[in-house]
Order: C-alpha cells, then sequence, then structure tokens
C-alpha cells in the first residue's frame, strides 16, 4: 500500500473503512484557490434568520437597507425570501419586516424566525470564484450520487435526467451559505463536499416535501420502507390491510392518501374505468358503492390472496431441494378440485394420471397449507 | 382449463370423456387481481409489464368485471400441456414462476387463485371488449 493510499483511507464516525474527500480547488485568474481560501473572503456567521412567503414582487435589498439593523438578503432556489441578521435579533426583525411589508404593499405569510444557523455573506466573494467552487462542487458530485438523481426524476412530474445537473448547481448554491467550515471531527475538518454529500442524500425528499407537501412525501415514504420491509421479510409486497396498519389508517383513508402518493409519483389514474362502463362492457357493475362493507371486503380478498400465496409455496419451491421443488401437477390437481369443483376422479382423468395420484397430490399441498393455519 | 384432445392412460387408468383428436389438452389457471377502482389503471400496466417478461407463457385476459369497491381482473396463465405439466417441463415450470412473481409482487392488488368465468357471461365479454381495444380504452380514445 502506498504511503498515499493510507494517507487517503480513513476510519468513519460509525468504524467503516473509508476514503478522504477532496478538498475543492479551483484555477482562477491564473491563480490556483482551495476551498479554504475562497470561503475565507465570507467568513461564517451565527444569525438569525428571517423567512416567509409572498406572491408579490419586491426588491428584498430595498428592506435590507431599510431594516435598521444589520441584515443580509439572498436568493434561494425555492422561491421564499430570507433575510439574516445578528443572532438574537431575530424576532424584532420579524416584527420590522412585517410592518415594512404592511407599509410597501407586500402580503408576507407564515414569516418564521430560525435562530442561531450558520451563514455566509457570499457578496464579499467575487462572482467569477464563487461560480468556479460551485461548478467544481458539481462536477464532483454528480457523478457520484446516481441514486439520488434517480430518485429526484422519478419522485418529481416533469423532472427529467437533463435537468437534474442545472438542478445541483441550485443546490450547491443554495447551500453554501449555510456551510460551517470550522466543525472539525476525528478525521479533521469538514470539508465542503463532504458537507455536500451528507445533505444531498436527502435532497430529493425535501424538494418533494416543498413541492408536494409534508404529509403526502412522509406517507410515501412510510409505505416505501414498509414495502422494502415486506420484501426482505415476506419476499413480497406488503396488501392493502398491511399498508393500512403500518399507517394506522383505515383501508378507505389508506385509498384517499394512495391516490395522493400516486399523484406525487406521476402514477395517475387519469381515464376512470367509468368510460369503460359507459361502453357497456362492465354494464352490470353497481352505480353507487357507498354502502359497501369495505373492511369486509378487504378482509375476504386478503384471505383470499393468503391461502394463495400458501398454495403457491407448497407447490412452487424452486431454492429447495426436495423432490418436488416444483410441483405444477399438484397445483393443477389442486386447482381443478377446488377452484373447478372435480371430484378427484374426475380430477385424474383430467390430468390422465391414477386417482391415488390425484389424491396425493392435493394432499401433499392440503398437509402444507394446513400447517400455515389458514385451514 | 381448456379441455380438448388425445389423452394417453392404461387400461388401469379412466377412460377420458373427450376425444378430440389432433388436439392437446392444455391445463389454464385461473388469476384473479382485485385492484380498487382508482388503481384499477395502475395494476393493469403492472400485470402487463409480467406477461411481456415471459413469451413463453401463455397468457389471456379472461375475465372483468367489477364488485364492490373493486376491480376484478382474471387472467388465464397456461401451465402447458398434460403432459408437460405431469413432468414439470420448462415451459410449465416457467408458468409456475411467472404465477409465483404476480403474487408476490402484485400483492397491493390481493392476487388469488380463480375460477375462470365461462365464455359467454358478461365477465368474458368485457374482457373480449378490452382485449379487442386495448390500450384504446386505457387511454381513453376507443370508439
Amino acid at each position: 500500500v502506498s504511503q498515499a493510499a493510507e494517507a487517503e483511507s480513513i476510519r468513519t464516525a460509525t468504524n467503516r473503512a473509508g476514503r478522504r474527500i477532496p478538498e475543492l480547488c479551483v484555477d482562477v485568474d491564473g491563480r490556483r484557490w482551495s476551498e479554504g481560501e475562497v470561503l475565507c473572503l465570507a467568513p461564517a456567521m451565527t444569525c438569525d434568520r428571517v423567512r416567509w412567503d409572498t406572491v408579490d414582487e419586491f426588491d428584498p435589498r430595498a428592506l435590507v437597507s431599510e431594516l435598521g439593523m444589520p441584515a443580509w438578503t439572498r436568493q434561494w432556489s425555492d422561491g421564499q425570501h430570507r433575510v439574516w441578521v445578528p443572532a438574537g435579533e431575530g424576532y424584532a426583525a420579524r416584527d420590522r419586516i412585517r410592518d415594512w411589508c404592511l407599509a410597501h404593499g407586500v402580503e408576507a405569510v407564515n414569516v418564521r424566525v430560525e435562530a442561531g444557523v450558520p451563514f455566509r455573506d457570499l457578496e464579499r466573494v467575487p462572482p467569477a470564484l464563487l461560480g468556479a467552487l460551485v461548478a467544481a462542487a458539481v462536477e464532483w458530485l454528480y457523478p457520484r450520487v446516481p441514486g439520488v438523481r434517480a430518485r429526484l426524476v422519478a419522485e418529481l412530474d416533469l423532472v427529467d435526467f437533463d435537468d437534474v445537473r442545472s438542478m445541483m448547481y441550485l443546490f450547491v448554491s443554495d447551500h453554501l451559505d449555510r456551510f460551517d467550515a470550522d466543525r472539525e471531527g476525528r478525521n479533521g475538518t469538514l470539508t465542503l463536499l463532504t458537507y455536500l454529500l451528507g445533505k444531498v442524500r436527502t435532497w430529493p425528499q425535501d424538494i418533494a416535501r416543498s413541492a408536494y407537501g409534508r404529509t403526502v412525501v412522509g406517507d410515501r415514504l412510510a409505505l416505501h420502507r414498509l414495502a422494502e420491509e415486506s420484501a426482505a421479510r415476506e419476499g413480497r409486497a406488503p396488501t392493502e390491510l398491511e399498508r393500512a396498519e403500518a399507517l394506522g389508517t383505515t383501508v378507505t383513508d389508506l385509498r384517499r392518501r394512495q391516490r395522493a402518493v400516486d399523484a406525487l409519483s406521476g402514477l395517475r389514474a387519469t381515464h376512470s374505468l367509468d368510460e369503460l362502463t359507459a361502453e357497456g362492457g362492465l354494464a352490470h357493475a353497481p352505480a353507487a358503492v357507498a354502502d359497501i362493507d369495505v373492511e369486509g371486503e378487504v378482509v375476504r380478498h386478503a384471505m383470499e390472496a393468503g391461502l394463495t400465496r400458501a398454495i403457491l409455496a407448497a407447490v412452487n419451491d424452486p431454492d429447495s431441494r426436495a423432490r418436488r421443488a416444483q410441483d405444477p401437477l399438484a397445483l393443477a390437481a389442486v386447482y381443478l378440485s377446488f377452484w373447478e369443483g372435480l371430484e378427484r376422479v374426475e380430477v385424474a382423468r383430467e390430468l390422465d394420471v391414477l386417482p391415488k395420484s390425484a389424491a396425493a397430490a392435493i394432499g401433499r399441498v392440503l398437509e402444507r397449507v394446513e400447517r400455515t393455519g389458514l385451514l | 382449463m381448456s379441455m380438448s384432445g388425445e389423452a394417453q392412460g392404461g387400461a388401469q387408468r379412466p377412460a377420458p370423456t373427450d376425444r378430440l383428436d389432433g388436439l392437446r389438452r392444455e391445463i389454464d389457471i385461473g388469476l384473479r387481481l382485485a385492484p380498487s377502482q382508482p388503481s384499477a389503471v395502475a395494476a393493469f400496466r403492472a400485470l402487463a409489464a409480467y406477461l411481456d417478461a415471459d413469451p413463453r407463457v401463455a397468457v389471456r385476459l379472461a375475465g372483468l368485471s367489477m364488485e364492490g369497491t373493486r376491480v376484478l381482473l382474471t387472467v388465464a396463465i397456461t401451465l402447458g400441456t398434460v403432459e408437460e405439466v405431469k413432468v414439470a417441463a420448462p415451459r410449465t415450470r416457467a408458468a409456475l414462476s411467472l404465477l409465483q412473481r404476480i403474487v408476490d409482487d402484485l400483492a397491493a392488488y390481493d392476487p388469488c387463485l380463480a375460477t375462470l368465468p365461462a365464455r359467454d357471461s358478461a365477465e368474458a365479454r368485457a374482457a373480449g371488449y378490452l382485449s379487442a381495444h386495448g390500450a384504446a380504452v386505457l387511454v381513453g380514445t376507443a370508439p
């Protein structure tokens, strides 16, 4: 192992072997700048942040100049307005901002104060230097987070893979003023790329929350978690009943929330099957379903599905070393017997086997299904 | 189950009732999905993706109906001929694996074994309509 490689390897906070993330360097105007040198131009301060929404057009710089206290503003890509003031002045600043907005006909909505946040006044950094630092961070980060890129495209409507790089520029630009480089850990001082790697993992869900709302994104995360648990534990997707239980709600409410989640995922049922009914294809469909026993219906379908899973588990176990790891004859015999309603002799005739072979095949399945307690 | 064809059998085996020589009997298994109405289109799409996965397995849409808040979608999955089923031929094993994958991966739509509807039933006619018009129904451009 070379000395350079040894120097690059580190032990992480969770005691795993890792590699040191490099410090960024940019070349501007014939000089090489390290990220520390660039960020030293705008040292980190501790401030209170006031943010709010409005639909009215106004120049926040005019507000800052009239606030009567040291204040800074910077536009983030989420469109909200933000003003930073020295720590401890946040609530006073909020009142003055409200007054200013009232006096200038700007409707401020949901004005919030976040106390004690790190802030860098990036206006002190020459734009060419700042742009080069953001570009270098994106160049390093973009190829290393394919999962995050895929989630962004999957979770946000109208976002394509081509859009992700430019979105990442905005993401890095937004986070630069929040970067607190003074933090130190066992592996040294926090670098910009380490900080961004930590933040980028939750970026898709953060952006989805701001686009679609906290509740629907929370529901989706809970459903994803359940799907993963079910896949690991049961080897299958969760049923509707299991999903309702995981969210602590009823099946009816789950369906309402599921519609919102589906809309969020771009998986929309835009054309109702009512159209098909109108064509005459489903003429016997009930006109109204308001008085249907949804709970009973769910339980019945869940039991039938559970029985089917048990039967398939009995006839299809390719990983097993048993002589009949896959037993289609038994499946056919059980199906003909219980779903087509044939007698054992008729089943034997259909499958061209002896009646005792048909009975044995059915017995094999029933024995294993009985062990599950479903019969 | 489609039943037509020549049966083999020794002296001790029961004689087949149908004697359509030249045709081979095939075993069809009915599998029903029961998505709620708003998620039915998503269920159709998910099922279609699975059915395209293995061209060896013969599948047809056998029934379509509504019951309560559910849309009942029944497909017939052909396990193979009687001989193939008896010896667990590759095609039969592929059908069994497909059945297993649908039951596992589309568990959200409560897949279960189901009786195949009679060919002249309303369910079968609705399925025939959907099969004939295909995607046009789902995208809302059916005549």
